[in-house]
C-alpha cells in the first residue's frame, strides 16, 4: 500500500540529494543541474498532494473543504515546470557569460562579494 | 469694565509702541535715508555724546559710518556737530526718528494715566465711583491664559494687581515717560535714535511684566526681559572704539556682558529657589504660597528664601554681585537713569517686597538677617567708595548701590514692607533727577569726568538747582522726601535694637551727604562761591562752552524735583503714614514718624549736615582735607583702595582666569583623553570586530547557501523542541 | 496474493529516482551526471503518471528531459575545456553540506510522518494509475478556458516571463 507519505519521503530525499549537489559542486552546470532536481523534487510532492486531494473527496489534509477539482497541485508544477525552464536558459545564458569573461565556472573561484 | 480689569493695557501700550516703531517708523527712516557716501574710516566713536575722554576735541562725523541701520540722522547731523561740537552734541532730529520717539512717550504717558486710574480705583474704597468697594484690601488676580497644564499642575499666565504692585507701576511708567521724554533731547541726532526707544519701550514692558506678575513664572519672564532689555541698552553704544586704558569710564561691550552675566549668577540661586518653593508647594503663586509654605520645613524655606534673596544680590547690585552696575554707566544717560530709578535695581527690591509675607512671617529669621546684613553692609561699603571716585555717574551708581542697601536693610529690619518701599518710592524720583541732571551736564559739556566740571551752576541753573533738591534729598534733610524715608529705615534699626545695621546705616547717611555734597560741589561750585555751592568765579576746569540744556531735558528735572519736594512737603501732612496705609492693604500701621523730633531723628539729620558741612568746608573751602588723605603714608592705601574700588573687579578677574578657566581647562583634558578616549575606542572596536566578522562574508555563493539552509534546519530543530515533537 | 502492480511500480521507479539523483550529484564527470539527469527527469516523469498526473509527466519529459538537457549539455560542450579530468569536482566544504543535508533529511521526514495530518488522510492508500479517468481535460480546463473558472491568465503570464527569459538570454549571452 502506497500512501502520499511515501511521496513525500520520496520527495524530501530527492529535496535534499539536491541541495547536497547544489551546496557541495565546485562546476556551475552541476549546480544547475542540483538545482533541477529540488525543483522536481517539489513538484511529485505538489503533485502527490493534489492526487491525495482529489482521492479524499475534496477534504483538504485539515479538514477543510476544497474544491478538488481545481487540481492546484498540478497546476503548481505547470508553472514550477515554466519557470524551471525559463531559469534555465537564463543561467546557463549566465554561466556561459561567466566563462567567457573569467574562462571559469568554478564557483570557488567566482568571489566578488568576498569582503 | 473697571481700569484694573485693563491693566494688562499698561504693558501693552508699550509693546504696541516698541512693535510699531520696530516695523513702522524705524523700516520707513531706514528705506528713505539716503545712501551714505564712501565714509573715511572712523578714527574716534568715542565721541558721542560724552562717552569718551577726549570728547571736547572729537573730530565731527565720526558716527557716520557707525551703524549702517542707524545711519538715517546722519549725514545732517555730522554737519551740525561738527559746527557747534560735542557741546552741542546732537543737532536736530529727521522726521521719522522724531516720530518714534512721539509714539515712544505718547504709549507711555497712555501707561501712566492708566496707573493713576488704577490707582484712584483703589482708593475708592467706598465704591462710589468705580463701585469696586475695598479693592486696596484684596488686590485682584487677572488671568490671562494658560500655557500649559502637566497632570495636576497648572502653568498660568496672570497678572495680580495690588496695592505694592500700583505703586511700583506709578514709580515705573512715571519715570520711564520722563525718561522717554528727557532722551528726545539727549539722544537728539543720534544714529540709532529709534532703535533707543525700541529698546527703551521693551525695558519698560519688561519691568511691567515684571512687578504684575501674580506668580514666578510671570515674575521670572519679566525677570530676565529687564536683564536682556538692560544688555541692549548698556550696549547701546557698541561701537564705540574702547576708552584709553586707566580710564575711569566704562567700554559698552564688555559693559554689557558683565551686566548680563552677573545677573545671571544671582538668577541661578533665584532659580534654584524657585523651584525649591514650587517643588514643595506645587505653586508659583504668591498668595498661595504665602499660606502653603507654613507646612513646609522651616529650614528649606529658609534656604529657598536665602536662595531667591540672590536673585535679588543680582538685580539690585548688592555685595559681592555689584560690579555691573557702575559699568552699566556706559549705557546713555538716561538708561542710567531708569536702570538706576525705576527698573532693573529696583526689581530685587520689589521682588522681596513681594514676598515680604514669607520672609517676615514663615521663613526663618536667618532669611532677613541676610537681607538685613548684605544690605546694610552694602549700603556701607558702596558709599566708601563713592568717595574717591571722579566720574560723576561712576558715583551716582555707587550711591544706587548704596541706597538700594537701605531698601535691604529697611526690609530687614521693619515689621512691614512699607519703610523699604517707601525708600524705592522716594529714591526712584531723586535718583532718576540726579541721572538726568547728571546726563544734562554731561550732554553740556561732553565730558562726565568731574575733575573737568566745576562752577557749572552758572551756565545751567535749572540742571544745578534741581539737582540740589536731589542732592539734599538722598542726604536725608528734611523737608527733601529723602528724609522722610531715609530716616525710618534707621530709626527703626534702632528701636528694633539692631545696633549693627543701625550704627552701618547712620555712617553710611553721614558718607552719603559727604560724597554728594563733593559731587555737587566739583560739578556746580566751586570756591568763592555762596558756601561754595553755587558757580563760583572762572571755577570750570573744562574746555568746552557748557550752556543750559534744552527744555526738553529740563522739564522732566523739574517736574522730578517738584516730586521731590512734593512728597517731602507731603510728609508734614502724614503722606508717609498714608502710603503705609496704602501698602498694608487699607490698614494702619505703625510707621515710624520721623519729625517726632525725638532725639533719634536729630541723629540722623545731624550726620547728614555733618557730613555736608564736612564737604562744603573741604571741597567749597578749600580745607585739604582730601589732599592730605589721599597722601598720607598711612591712608594712601586705604585711598587707593577705595578709588580702585577695593580692587574686585581684578579679584573677579584673577578668579576667572585662575579658578574658571583652570577648571575649565582640567574638563578640556578630561574631554579630550577620557571622553574622547571612550568615543574613539568605541569605534576602534567596533571597527576591530568588523575586521574579525567581515572574514564570514567570503562572497563564495555557497557558503552563504550553506549558511541558510543550516539556519533551516536549526530553526526546524527548535521548532520540534518547542512543540514537544520530539520529546514525544 | 495478487502483486500490486502499481506498488512494484512506485518502488522500482522510487529507486531509480533517487538513485540517479545520487549519481547526479557524485559523478566525477560532468557529462555523466547530465546522462544521470535525464534518467532522474524519465523518473519523474514515471511518478507522475502514478499520481494521475499524465499532462505533467508528457510536459516533463518534454521540457526537462528534452529541452532542458539539451541546454544543459551545450553549456557542458561550451565551457569543457575548463575543467582537468575531473569536471565535476566536490568543494571543501561537502562534509558540512552533507551534514546539513542529512539533518534537514531527517527533520523533514520526522515533520512529514509526525505531523497531526500524517495520521490520518495522509496514510489512506492512494489509487495508483487509476486507469478510471486521468486529468488532462480538467487540467486542460482548468489552464485555457475563458468561460469557467480557469488559469488563464496566470498562464499568458508565464508566457511572458518565458519571453522575458529568451529575450534576457539572448541579452547576456551574446557577444559584447
Amino acid at each position: 500500500m502506497i500512501t502520499l507519505n511515501h511521496f513525500l519521503v520520496l520527495g524530501a530525499v530527492l529535496f535534499v540529494i539536491g541541495l547536497f549537489g547544489a551546496l557541495s559542486k565546485r562546476n556551475a552546470v552541476a549546480i544547475l543541474m542540483s538545482i533541477e532536481i529540488m525543483l522536481n523534487a517539489v513538484n511529485v510532492t505538489l503533485v502527490a498532494f493534489a492526487s491525495a486531494i482529489l482521492n479524499h473527496g475534496g477534504k483538504a489534509l485539515n479538514g477543510a473543504t476544497v474544491d478538488s477539482s481545481r487540481l492546484t497541485g498540478q497546476i503548481f508544477a505547470v508553472f514550477i515546470i515554466t519557470v524551471a525552464a525559463a531559469e534555465a536558459s537564463v543561467a546557463l545564458a549566465m554561466i556561459i557569460a561567466i566563462y567567457r569573461r573569467r574562462n571559469t565556472i568554478d564557483v570557488g573561484e567566482i568571489n566578488l562579494m568576498r569582503w | 469694565m473697571t481700569p484694573v480689569d485693563l491693566v494688562w493695557l499698561v504693558p501693552a501700550l508699550p509693546l504696541a509702541a516698541m512693535l510699531i516703531i520696530f516695523f513702522g517708523t524705524r523700516m520707513v527712516e531706514i528705506a528713505v535715508q539716503p545712501r551714505p557716501a564712501a565714509v573715511p574710516a572712523p578714527t574716534d566713536h568715542g565721541g558721542h555724546g560724552g562717552h569718551g575722554p577726549a570728547d571736547a576735541a572729537t573730530t565731527p562725523d565720526t558716527e557716520a559710518g557707525h551703524d549702517a541701520t542707524d545711519q538715517t540722522a546722519h549725514t545732517t547731523h555730522g554737519a551740525a556737530a561738527a559746527g557747534g561740537g560735542h557741546g552741542e552734541h546732537g543737532g536736530h532730529t529727521p522726521f521719522w526718528p522724531m516720530l518714534s520717539s512721539i509714539i515712544g512717550v505718547s504709549a507711555l504717558l497712555l501707561s501712566f494715566a492708566l496707573s493713576l486710574l488704577i490707582l484712584w480705583q483703589f482708593l475708592d474704597v467706598n465704591g462710589d465711583v468705580f463701585h469696586t468697594k475695598n479693592l486696596i484690601a484684596t488686590g485682584k488676580d487677572i488671568h490671562l491664559y494658560n500655557w500649559f497644564t502637566i497632570g495636576s499642575l497648572n502653568y498660568s499666565i496672570d497678572f495680580r494687581v495690588d496695592t505694592l504692585t500700583v505703586v511700583m507701576l506709578l514709580v515705573v511708567t512715571g519715570v520711564s515717560t520722563l525718561v522717554h521724554l528727557y532722551s528726545i533731547g539727549y539722544m537728539a541726532g543720534d544714529p540709532g535714535y529709534s532703535r533707543f526707544y525700541i529698546e527703551l519701550a521693551l525695558f519698560t514692558v519688561a519691568m511691567l511684566i515684571l512687578v504684575l506678575g501674580a506668580n514666578f513664572l510671570v515674575l521670572f519672564i519679566g525677570w530676565e526681559l529687564v536683564g536682556l532689555s538692560s544688555y541692549l541698552l548698556v550696549g547701546f553704544w557698541f561701537y564705540h572704539n574702547p576708552p584709553p586704558p586707566g580710564s575711569e569710564v566704562p567700554y559698552p561691550p564688555p559693559a554689557q556682558l558683565k551686566a548680563f552675566v552677573t545677573t545671571r549668577l544671582g538668577d541661578f540661586g533665584f532659580l534654584i529657589g524657585i523651584l525649591i518653593l514650587f517643588t514643595a508647594t506645587g505653586t508659583f503663586n504668591f498668595i498661595e504660597l504665602n499660606t502653603k509654605t507654613q507646612a513646609m520645613d522651616k529650614g528649606l524655606l529658609t534656604l529657598a528664601m536665602i536662595l531667591v534673596f540672590c536673585g535679588a544680590v543680582g538685580k539690585s547690585a548688592q555685595f559681592p554681585l555689584h560690579v555691573w552696575l557702575p559699568d552699566a554707566m556706559a549705557g546713555p544717560t538716561p538708561v542710567s537713569a531708569l536702570i538706576h530709578a525705576a527698573t532693573m535695581v529696583a526689581a530685587g527690591v520689589y521682588l522681596v517686597a513681594r514676598l515680604f509675607p514669607i520672609y517676615e512671617g514663615v521663613a526663618g529669621p536667618q532669611a532677613l538677617a541676610v537681607v538685613g546684613y548684605t544690605g546694610a553692609f552694602t549700603a556701607l561699603f558702596a558709599a566708601t567708595i563713592a568717595l574717591t571716585q571722579n566720574d560723576i555717574k561712576g558715583v551716582l551708581a555707587y550711591s544706587t548701590i548704596s541706597q538700594l542697601g537701605y531698601m535691604f536693610a529697611g526690609l530687614a529690619v521693619a515689621d512691614t514692607n512699607t519703610v523699604g518701599m517707601y525708600h524705592l518710592f522716594t529714591h526712584a524720583f531723586f535718583k532718576a533727577l540726579l541721572f538726568l541732571g547728571s546726563g544734562s551736564v554731561i550732554h553740556a559739556i561732553g565730558a562726565q569726568d568731574m575733575r573737568k566740571m566745576g562752577g557749572l551752576a552758572r551756565f545751567m541753573p535749572w540742571t544745578a538747582g534741581t539737582i540740589l533738591v536731589a542732592t539734599l534729598a538722598i542726604s536725608g534733610i528734611p523737608p527733601f522726601s529723602g528724609f522722610w524715608s531715609k530716616d525710618p529705615i534707621i530709626t527703626t534699626a534702632l528701636e528694633k535694637g539692631n545696633y549693627i545695621i543701625y550704627g552701618l546705616t547712620l555712617f553710611t547717611a553721614f558718607l552719603t551727604a559727604f560724597y554728594m555734597f563733593r559731587l555737587f560741589i566739583l560739578t556746580f561750585g566751586g570756591q568763592g562761591s555762596f558756601l561754595g555751592l553755587w558757580g563760583g568765579h572762572d571755577q570750570y576746569r573744562g574746555d568746552a562752552h557748557p550752556r543750559e540744556s534744552p527744555r526738553v531735558m529740563t522739564f522732566p528735572l523739574v517736574v522730578l524735583a517738584l516730586a521731590t519736594i512734593l512728597i517731602g512737603l507731603a510728609g508734614f501732612a502724614g503722606f508717609n503714614q498714608g502710603f503705609a496705609w496704602f501698602l498694608n492693604h487699607g490698614v494702619n500701621v505703625d510707621f515710624p514718624v520721623a519729625p517726632a523730633l525725638d532725639a533719634n531723628t536729630f541723629i540722623g539729620v545731624g550726620a547728614g549736615v555733618l557730613g555736608i558741612l564736612l564737604a562744603i568746608a573741604v571741597y567749597g573751602y578749600g580745607l585739604r582735607l582730601n589732599v592730605a588723605l589721599a597722601s598720607s603714608a598711612v591712608t594712601r592705601p586705604i585711598y587707593r583702595l577705595l578709588y580702585r574700588r577695593y580692587f574686585l573687579d581684578e579679584l573677579y578677574l584673577w578668579l576667572i582666569r585662575v579658578v574658571v578657566l583652570g577648571l575649565s581647562n582640567l574638563c578640556a583634558l578630561f574631554d579630550a583623553y577620557v571622553i574622547d578616549g571612550i568615543v574613539n575606542g568605541s569605534a576602534r572596536a567596533v571597527r576591530g570586530l568588523g575586521n574579525i566578522t567581515r572574514r564570514s562574508e567570503t562572497g563564495i555563493l555557497q557558503n552563504y547557501g550553506a549558511a541558510i539552509f543550516g539556519g533551516a534546519m536549526i530553526i526546524l530543530i527548535l521548532v520540534f523542541v518547542a512543540t514537544g515533537a520530539i520529546g514525544r | 496474493m495478487t502483486i500490486d502492480v502499481p506498488a512494484v511500480a512506485f518502488w522500482v521507479i522510487a529507486i531509480i529516482l533517487v538513485g540517479s539523483a545520487l549519481a547526479v550529484v557524485v559523478m566525477p564527470k560532468i557529462v555523466h551526471a547530465a546522462l544521470f539527469l535525464v534518467a532522474v527527469f524519465g523518473a519523474a516523469a514515471g511518478i507522475y503518471v502514478l499520481l494521475n498526473a499524465e499532462f505533467i509527466a508528457i510536459v516533463q519529459v518534454l521540457i526537462y528531459a528534452g529541452a532542458v538537457t539539451i541546454l544543459i549539455l551545450f553549456a557542458i560542450m561550451l565551457t569543457q575545456n575548463s575543467m582537468s579530468r575531473v569536471s565535476n569536482p566536490f568543494s571543501g566544504q561537502w562534509w558540512l553540506a552533507g551534514l546539513i543535508c542529512v539533518l534537514l533529511a531527517a527533520g523533514i521526514i520526522f515533520a512529514v510522518n509526525s505531523s497531526p495530518m500524517a495520521a490520518g488522510a495522509a496514510s489512506d492508500a492512494l489509487p495508483l494509475a487509476n486507469a478510471a479517468g486521468g486529468t488532462v481535460v480538467k487540467l486542460g480546463q482548468l489552464l485555457y478556458s475563458p468561460f469557467a473558472y480557469s488559469y488563464v491568465l496566470p498562464f499568458e503570464i508565464a508566457s511572458v516571463v518565458l519571453l522575458v527569459a529568451i529575450v534576457g538570454a539572448i541579452m547576456i549571452g551574446r557577444e559584447e
